[in-house]
């Protein structure tokens, strides 16, 4: 009897682990195919774009990685690796957390098939590297090896407010089990890192503002977060809350803050969802098992929670395939990373579009909205802008000789607004070196002045 | 079969209404300003078998939402019926199911005829419920059958599971024709706080019916609205319409101006309801229309629903929730010596409401729809290719309608381009007394005619001189009540 449980729980895994890795290997073949590029998601431009002066932990070892293995292969597998293992751990985790293989097996196939969780492990972002250091750190506590404490001085490395706010909650949960030795070394641990921290000065911050944002913009999948909730977690996530703050109170509470904090502070985001997966498996599990006064309704039910699961994940799929950039959009690339002037000339294009630009034509640019957010204001003052004497300094300040407009910025701007190509247009110190498909490119002669 | 008496009088009823209807009618040439999206959807359905989608005429250039589940329906019926007889006539049978549909729900809540038939007759002689459906079909006014058939169904299945299935069929039809869905989506979540607070029994065949429909609403809702919520997030909930417009709605909406529309009867009876719904009786169904008449309510007053549409529903709840006011005072009397005194009462209550409700018909409807004259310059227009035409907010559906031309903008804000802005720009242009202000607007805008109507005139007080007088401005074209003029000046750079 126990062997067959454990079987059947292999199986899961396996079946889990299939999907996950088919994600991950086939989408950038498929993406690849449709006329793009294998590279998914613009986070992974960025990280590329700082490997010769990184910037934090994490692109010190994508550089590593990229020199011995390739720029290739570190963006294909690196994904993988990262989905895999943290697969196996959460496949081991949540047997402490869920009492039975229905709950077991929904929690292992809904948290692989939430966009988040996918989204995280497409291309090279900061967000799988934390969630892997969080689950191994926990698993290892759990298994009680002190090579916890490695992991979570690389979880406070690469993100210092998690590895914290981690070593915090293991602090209390050691006070609560009264073990005297786990609180010393805990404590000990903490008081290395932060005095480390400061006086190596590795970390600009301890908790990146630009990370900070309470909006239902990017809590939410369906207002368009990237690592946000979807309906399907909301409504079963509450669901399983209500069914199991009775038994277990305690339990509900640390998963309130857990998701308290997520709400707040994007690259936690992740580990809020895993949390709020837990719930939804066991609400699931209780819808599937439940007597219902209308059977139908039951299947129904059971249909709509399908569908709703696959149509997300679905849906993830074709807008990874469907991102930018696209083929022509390396093209126009290409032209301007083979125009004959110095490197020095920076280009002004939309903050969304800012990394790839750089990646593909070797060119600073003035804002990306993966750095400082005033430059991104300023960017987008500069779009719309009608004042060619506002416009002259800013440009001749910040040394942009090349300003790109395509559908994104006439998306900004909207039907009838001109702004900056009001002012290119009517000005003989601005000269269209580029037009295709609805892409055009500016060069401004007095960049250097 | 010998009728009962309630059901010839009923009958008596809709004759009598339909026939209000008609004479209202036959004073109005063409369909409502509001129905001509939905001809154009019909007819491009007709012709090609698809909606517009990508619209190249509604302010000049822009993407449609995809509810075009309405539209289908009444290409189909546009078969056996021309369109604009369908749309002009179509509402009368809609208005005449739905008094049916009053009816019987409120005998179903009341168990008794003679107050489902004074409830009916509220219904009929409402201002709101007659005007909603006239010379126009719109997704809310054929939303309101399947509203008050899903009334019906959840109101009854308790006693007949046959009723489950038709709720579940009504609640399907009702997502894909209108997102007013949503509001009843919230009744259905007030109604089971309202059952909790008030410890009734909570039914879980209610809950499981509610629970799959409320799931189903507002993930099609999600889906219908994915690029729209990408692109602008939460501000969608509240950015749709320009604030110019909701907050003249609002200033216009008093409560007094409220009752007024809703019926002062009827308001009085259904806010006597309410209280005892709340506060006295335990009574489950009465409690479900209090809850639709409080999220209507609430949710018309934070602005996310269109005024006419609330309005409508809002009425609509309190008719159905007068019928409990009703049947206590008949009760009471007829414990009382003077019996037939309730009588006297009955007939001075439909007297009250045909006061209100008569000189719609002898003045003429309050429905604003183009004339003939208007119909046929407009058909007989014959301007450039991409020629823009700069109209009334109102107007814009019709022109591009029947003249086939672009327009500046129109009613339908979601997914528009710069609704907001747009709106802010026709005020200046209409109102504006500087050329220079106005000629900068039309180049910007790339307007190249303005379209000055009765309507137009009436609304802005528009003065005319500077089209007339200006030779910037060319009267190409003229009717018995409507001009077009041409713009000739281009402002240089």
């Amino acid at each position: 009897m126990h062997t067959v449980k454990m079987n059947r729980n292999y199986v899961y895994v396996a079946i889990v682990l299939l999907v996950a890795i088919g994600f991950s290997l086939l989408l950038p073949m498929l993406r690849e195919s449709v006329g793009g590029n294998y590279i998914l998601g613009t986070e992974t431009y960025y990280h590329l774009n700082n490997l010769n002066q990184p910037t934090q932990v994490y692109d010190t070892i994508i550089n590593f990685l990229v020199s011995y293995f390739g720029e290739h292969n570190t963006i294909v597998y690196l994904p993988v690796i990262l989905i895999f293992l943290s697969l196996l751990i959460f496949s081991n985790l949540f047997k402490h957390f869920l009492e039975t293989d229905t709950e077991y097996f929904f929690a292992l196939i809904i948290l692989v098939l939430t966009p988040a969780f996918l989204s995280a492990h497409m291309g090279l972002t900061l967000a799988s590297m934390i969630l892997f250091l969080l689950v191994v750190t926990i698993f290892l506590y759990f298994k009680s090896s002190y090579f916890y404490l490695i992991f979570l001085a690389l979880l406070y490395l690469f993100d210092p407010f998690i590895g914290f706010t981690l070593t915090v909650a293991l602090f209390i949960r050691e006070i609560v089990r009264k073990d005297y030795t786990g609180i010393v070394v805990l404590f000990l641990t903490l008081m290395i890192l932060v005095i480390t921290s400061l006086s190596t000065n590795i970390h600009t911050y301890f908790i990146n503002p630009d990370l900070i944002s309470f909006s239902a913009n990017s809590i939410f999948a369906f207002f368009g977060g990237r690592y946000g909730i979807t309906l399907f977690l909301l409504v079963l996530g509450i669901m399983g809350i209500i069914r199991t703050i009775k038994n277990y109170p305690a339990m509900v509470l640390s998963s309130f803050v857990i998701i308290g904090i997520s709400l707040f502070y994007e690259p936690a985001r992740l580990f809020g969802i895993v949390v709020l997966v837990l719930y939804s498996a066991r609400a699931l599990s209780n819808l599937v098992n439940r007597e219902w006064e209308i059977n139908y309704i039951g299947q129904l039910v059971l249909i709509l929670f399908f569908c709703m699961l696959l149509f997300s994940s679905m849906t993830f799929v074709k807008s990874e395939l469907q991102q930018e950039p696209r083929q022509d959009q390396i093209e126009t690339l290409n032209f301007l990373k083979d125009l004959p002037l110095t490197n020095e000339a920076k280009v002004l294009i939309m903050p969304e579009e800012a990394e790839y630009t750089t990646y593909y034509t070797g060119r600073d640019v003035l804002a990306s909205s993966y750095r400082t957010q005033e430059d991104v204001a300023l960017a987008l003052d500069l779009f719309s802008s009608r004042q060619y004497s506002f416009v002259k300094e800013v440009l001749q300040e910040k040394k942009i000789g090349f300003i790109v407009v395509d559908y994104d910025v006439f998306n900004f701007l909207q039907f009838g607004e001109e702004g900056l190509l009001f002012v290119m247009e009517n000005n003989d110190n601005f000269v269209k070196v580029y037009q295709a498909k609805g892409t055009q490119i500016y060069f401004f002669k007095l960049w250097n002045e | 079969m010998k009728l009962k008496q309630t059901t010839v009088l009923l009958i008596v009823l809709l004759i009598f209404v339909l026939l209000a209807k008609l004479i209202v009618l036959s004073d109005i040439d063409s369909p409502a300003y509001d129905s001509y999206y939905g001809m154009r959807q019909v007819e491009n359905i007709k012709s090609t078998g698809v909606p517009i989608v990508n619209d190249n005429l509604s302010y000049q250039g822009r993407t449609n939402t995809l509810d075009f589940f309405v539209y289908y329906i009444l290409a189909f019926f546009s078969v056996f019926v021309p369109i604009k007889l369908l749309f002009l006539f179509g509402g009368v049978l809609v208005g005449l199911g739905s008094l049916v549909l009053i009816f019987l729900i409120a005998r179903k809540l009341y168990a008794n005829r003679w107050v489902a038939l004074i409830v009916t007759v509220l219904g009929a002689l409402s201002t709101v419920i007659f005007s909603s459906s006239l010379a126009t079909l719109t997704s809310s006014s054929l939303f309101l059958l399947v509203y008050l058939g899903m009334i019906y169904a959840f109101i009854s299945f308790s006693r007949n599971e046959n009723q489950i299935v038709w709720f579940l069929i009504l609640a399907v039809v009702g997502t894909l024709l209108s997102s007013l869905m949503l509001p009843l989506v919230l009744a259905f979540v007030i109604y089971f706080l309202l059952v909790k607070l008030e410890n009734l029994k909570t039914r879980y065949k209610e809950v499981e019916l509610v629970g799959f429909t409320g799931l189903f609403v507002i993930w099609y809702h999600l889906i219908l609205y994915r690029s729209l919520f990408e692109l602008h997030g939460s501000r969608v909930l509240w950015d749709s319409v320009p604030r110019e417009l909701l907050s003249v709605f609002f200033q216009k909406l008093s409560l007094p101006l409220m009752v007024a529309l809703i019926g002062v009867l009827p308001f009085i009876l259904g806010l006597y309801a309410i209280y005892h719904s709340l506060f006295t009786q335990r009574r489950r169904y009465l409690l479900f229309v209090t809850s639709l008449a409080l999220s209507f309510i609430g949710l018309l007053f934070m602005g996310f629903l269109p005024v006419l549409d609330g309005l409508l529903f809002t009425t609509v709840s309190f008719i159905l929730l007068s019928g409990f006011a009703i049947k206590q005072l008949n009760a009471y009397f007829n414990k009382m010596n003077f019996a037939r005194v309730k009588y006297f009462l009955v007939a001075l209550l439909i007297v009250l409401s045909l006061v209100n409700f008569v000189p719609i018909i002898i003045s003429g409807s309050q429905i604003q729809s183009p004339s003939i004259d208007e119909t046929e310059f407009l058909e007989s227009l014959s301007l450039p290719k991409d020629a823009t035409i700069f109209a009334n907010i109102q107007e814009g559906q019709f022109i591009s309608y029947y003249a086939g031309e672009k327009t500046f903008y129109d009613e339908r804000f979601t997914l528009a381009p710069q609704p907001q802005r747009r709106y802010e720009d026709a005020q200046t242009i209409f109102l504006s007394t500087s050329k220079t202000k106005t000629l900068s607007l039309l180049n910007y805008y790339d307007i190249h005619y303005v379209y000055l109507s009765q309507l137009t005139r009436s609304e802005y007080n528009v003065s005319t001189y500077l089209f007339e007088n200006d030779p910037c401005f060319k009267l190409v074209g003229q009717s018995e009540q409507s001009q077009l003029y041409e713009v000739r000046c281009t402002l240089s750079k």
